[in-house]
């Protein structure tokens, strides 16, 4: 179990929030203690409601928060039907059970018990099972992790309709960067225990709060530089900073430009073809290099000189 | 939803409050306090009758080599027997490979005492079979354990030979190696845990036998320590040498667990099937006719030397007594100590299951412990303990029932404990998460998902009281005769006809479900 340290996090009502960090950074920790099948010291508060906090713990039972486990956690001795229907109160389950299976897709599998089903379509019981008690908050551990590539897009953007559907917060827990952008409201980053950083994933993308987020959030290439009078003069451009001395320039490769005909500062080292776009790794005459993505054409030959120029850039202090 | 400044403990030692588990403990620990009984009992007698060695060191000697060149020569043979049934039925294309498989593996079901039987009503002066004198001591002693044990070493080389990679043979038979070579440099090497640790179940079955070597009378530690328990009205000479047998076993117990991790941690990817090896019509028919005359001799013979000990013995007008009392005995105290031991080994499989850490690998340790006891030293312990503290349970059927528990309490956890392993403690968090409590997770999702565990590890329970002889022996109500005592006395006493009869009951009774398990647990 991974520790947590002095972790924090806000979610306004039907949010949905996704903690990514690397393995091993506590994201599951925090999913277990949100829910309440760890302790910890600290303060949870549902809805107004504390659940934890200084000689306070109210057991996961009485949380109202659904969980929907990485690997789904169906009970394996009852059917479609008696899984979604478990955590509803005694009375009439059936329409309840009968409208979150509408909400899912899975009309018609009632009776199928969880080993008759599909990864996809176990994940769908395991949503409607956590969504059917109308849970307050619902927490995803690592949802898509056990579907195929192919699956896991559409599984994802149905997903985000059934929880705007039943506008439930929502806390995700994932690894995967572009997963993480593209399902959520906020993203908070973390490592060590600790959020490193919170806001939208547009926000985040392009102002991160340091070097390593920049660098685990998507492509990036860092150049050192020396930032004199307000601007860090670099291979590729000078940028306005209010940092003085040693600082790092990060450059994304959709903000570099290659153009030829101009006076060289750079080779072409290589590239990689994609269809829709190209990424074209050149060495800067001083060494470093720096990646660019490109559209479809034109094709570079490795070897041939050009100017880069980067169009864009976040600079932080050398440490 | 706000969360503020949560700091998880770094170590899991800090309390989940919301698991409680005080229960579980409290009840895993009463359910182990039959499990401490015998050695706690067995040091108490020895140590406080003074400091003097209750039992002449001569005698100690001969006891001890007459043990120990039982074991060896047992295990060797066994060994020799097991690992040519194994490799037979699982590398040559026969006909019927299965089914001879599962043939080699069934002696294990005929108790030392039913197999000691047979050899004795088979020969002798008025013998079904042979009419040469009875090869009681050490001959006798040592073809039945070792012809009857084989089946441990064929049930745990079969894992061991499908774990070997095909390709490391093939590679040896590329750079230009005979079958008998490929056989001796590759496979053979790989096989040495499984091998080592099959020797040394064997062993720990023969040190602990009591059944075969009573009845063919050599003189073993456990036949020693009978003959002191019944003869004398000191219990510490056989306390004594019951306490040294126990330390015995115990050593066996840790070489064969150090032994057993180690040939688990083969490779386990999965490769592709290996294709059987056929060989010369002479070839084949060697191998058949050994697996042929090893079941003959191990189930065959048993069976037709009973039988006709039977028949005979009504013709000239002896009876085979009240078999049906015996049975529904047998039957019932089995039942009985099959449920109580399922029982109480839920908890112990939860708490080792659900709550790793130094204690739960305690309590694991305690549970193994039990299962190297000598049966006979247990029994020994038991009556100690009652006579000295609990007067009122000395031969009483409950108490017989609570040894029976501690016996054979590992058989029930570990098929307990590979229920609960199979179904993820993410069920019960999940049934909690759903808002049901401790109580409603337990009934719903936690006993329904441990309940095939438990009713297989009754299942085993249940035969092993069926067979039990010297732990029943010490401690059962006066005048209760069960299949085993039966079989027992009577073969003492020179009434084979009786003895027999109970004997083919027991096998049959016996069987039929373990021919269901083993044909089962066989398939690859």
């Amino acid at each position: 179990m991974v520790a947590l340290d002095h972790f924090s996090l806000d979610v306004w009502e039907g949010g949905v929030v996704t903690l990514l960090g690397p393995s091993g950074c506590g994201k599951t920790t925090a999913l277990r203690v949100i829910a309440g099948f760890e302790n910890a010291q600290g303060s949870i508060e549902i809805h107004g409601r504390k659940v934890l906090d200084e000689g306070v713990f109210v057991p996961p039972e009485k949380r109202r928060v659904g969980m929907v486990f990485q690997d789904y956690a169906l009970f394996p001795h009852m059917s479609v039907s008696s899984n979604v229907a478990y955590g509803l109160p005694r009375g009439d389950r059936a329409p309840r059970v009968a409208e979150v299976l509408a909400l899912v897709g899975l009309t018609g599998l009632e009776d199928r018990m969880p080993n008759e089903l599909s990864g996809g379509q176990q994940q769908r019981v395991a949503l409607a099972r956590a969504l059917a008690p109308k849970p307050e908050v619902i927490l995803l551990d690592e949802p898509f992790s056990n579907l195929d590539a192919s699956l896991r897009d559409r599984v994802r953007r149905e997903l985000r309709l059934i929880l705007t559907e039943a506008r439930t917060t929502a806390v995700f827990v994932t690894h995967d960067q572009e997963e993480a952008l593209a399902t959520s409201d906020i993203v908070a980053v973390m490592k060590d225990g600790q959020v490193l950083q919170a806001d939208t994933p547009a926000n985040l993308y392009s102002n991160p709060a340091n070097p390593w987020i920049a660098e685990f959030l998507g492509d990036a290439d860092v150049l050192e530089s020396e930032a004199r009078d307000g601007i860090a003069e670099t291979p590729v451009g000078s940028f306005k900073t209010d940092i003085r001395g040693r600082v790092s320039v990060i450059v994304r490769p959709e903000n570099v430009q290659i153009s030829l005909g101009e006076t060289s500062n750079a080779v072409v080292a290589g590239s990689e073809f994609f269809g829709h776009d190209q990424l074209v790794t050149v060495a800067l005459h001083e060494g470093t290099r720096v990646r660019a993505r490109i559209g479809p054409r034109p094709i570079y030959q490795a070897g041939q000189a050009c100017r880069v120029r980067a169009t864009d850039a976040r600079i932080f202090a050398r440490t | 939803m706000t969360v503020g400044l949560i700091t998880a403990p770094r170590s899991r030692a800090g309390p989940v409050r919301y698991r409680g588990g005080r229960g579980w403990w409290a009840a895993a620990g009463i359910a182990l306090l039959p499990a401490l009984i015998p050695p706690v009992s067995l040091i108490i007698q020895v140590l406080g009758g003074g400091a003097t060695l209750a039992v002449p060191s001569a005698r100690l000697i001969e006891l001890f080599a007459n043990t120990l060149l039982l074991t060896s020569a047992v295990t060797l043979t066994a060994v020799a027997i097991g690992l040519a049934t194994a490799w037979v039925t699982t590398r040559v294309d026969l006909p019927f490979r299965k089914g001879w498989m599962t043939l080699a593996a069934l002696p294990l079901v005929v108790p030392s005492y039913v197999a000691a039987l047979s050899l004795i009503a088979a020969t002798g002066a008025s013998g079904v079979l042979f009419e040469i004198p009875t090869p009681y001591g050490f001959a006798g002693a040592w073809l039945v354990l070792s012809v009857f044990t084989a089946p441990l070493v064929h049930l745990t080389i079969i894992p061991g030979l499908r774990a070997i990679d095909p390709a490391t043979e093939e590679a040896a038979t590329g750079l230009g190696a005979g079958r008998w070579r490929v056989f001796m440099t590759v496979t053979l090497p790989q096989l040495k845990p499984a091998l080592v640790s099959s020797g040394l179940l064997v062993g720990l079955y023969t040190v602990s036998d009591f059944g075969a070597v009573s009845l063919l009378r050599f003189n073993t530690f456990t036949r020693a320590i009978y003959t002191l328990y019944r003869g004398q009205l000191d219990r510490r000479p056989s306390a004594t040498l019951s306490l040294i047998l126990m330390a015995l076993a115990v050593v066996i117990l840790v070489l064969e667990r150090r032994y057993r991790s180690r040939a688990t941690l083969h490779s386990r990817r999965p490769r592709r099937a290996r294709p059987l090896l056929e060989l010369r019509s002479w070839q084949r028919g060697v191998s058949l006719s050994m697996l042929a005359t090893y079941a003959v001799l191990t189930l065959g013979i048993p069976i037709l030397v009973m039988a006709t000990a039977v028949v005979r013995g009504l013709g000239v007008g002896q009876s085979v007594g009240s078999l049906g009392n015996e049975a529904m005995r047998s039957l019932s105290v089995a039942s009985l100590a099959a449920a109580a031991t399922a029982l109480v080994a839920f908890p112990v499989a939860m708490v080792t299951t659900r709550k790793p850490g130094r204690l739960s690998g305690w309590v694991e340790s305690v549970v193994w412990g039990t299962y190297a006891l000598p049966h006979i030293t247990v029994g020994v312990a038991a009556v100690g303990i009652a006579l000295q503290w609990a007067r009122p349970l000395y031969q009483t059927l409950i108490f017989l029932v609570i040894i029976y528990v501690a016996i054979f309490l590992p058989q029930a956890v570990g098929s307990a404990q590979d229920s609960l392993r199979r179904a993820s403690p993410d069920l019960e968090d999940a049934s909690r998460g759903l808002g049901r409590g401790p109580m409603t997770t337990l009934m719903r999702i936690t006993l329904p998902l441990a309940v095939p565990g438990l009713l297989a590890g009754g299942a085993l329970v249940f035969m092993s009281v069926m067979k039990e002889l010297p732990a029943t022996l010490l401690l059962r109500p006066n005048g209760f005769e069960t299949l085993a005592i039966r079989i027992w006395s009577s073969t003492a006493e020179g009434f084979l006809t009786r003895a027999s009869a109970a004997g083919l009951v027991l096998l049959v009774v016996s069987i039929v479900p373990l021919f269901l398990v083993m044909s089962r647990e066989l398939s690859d």
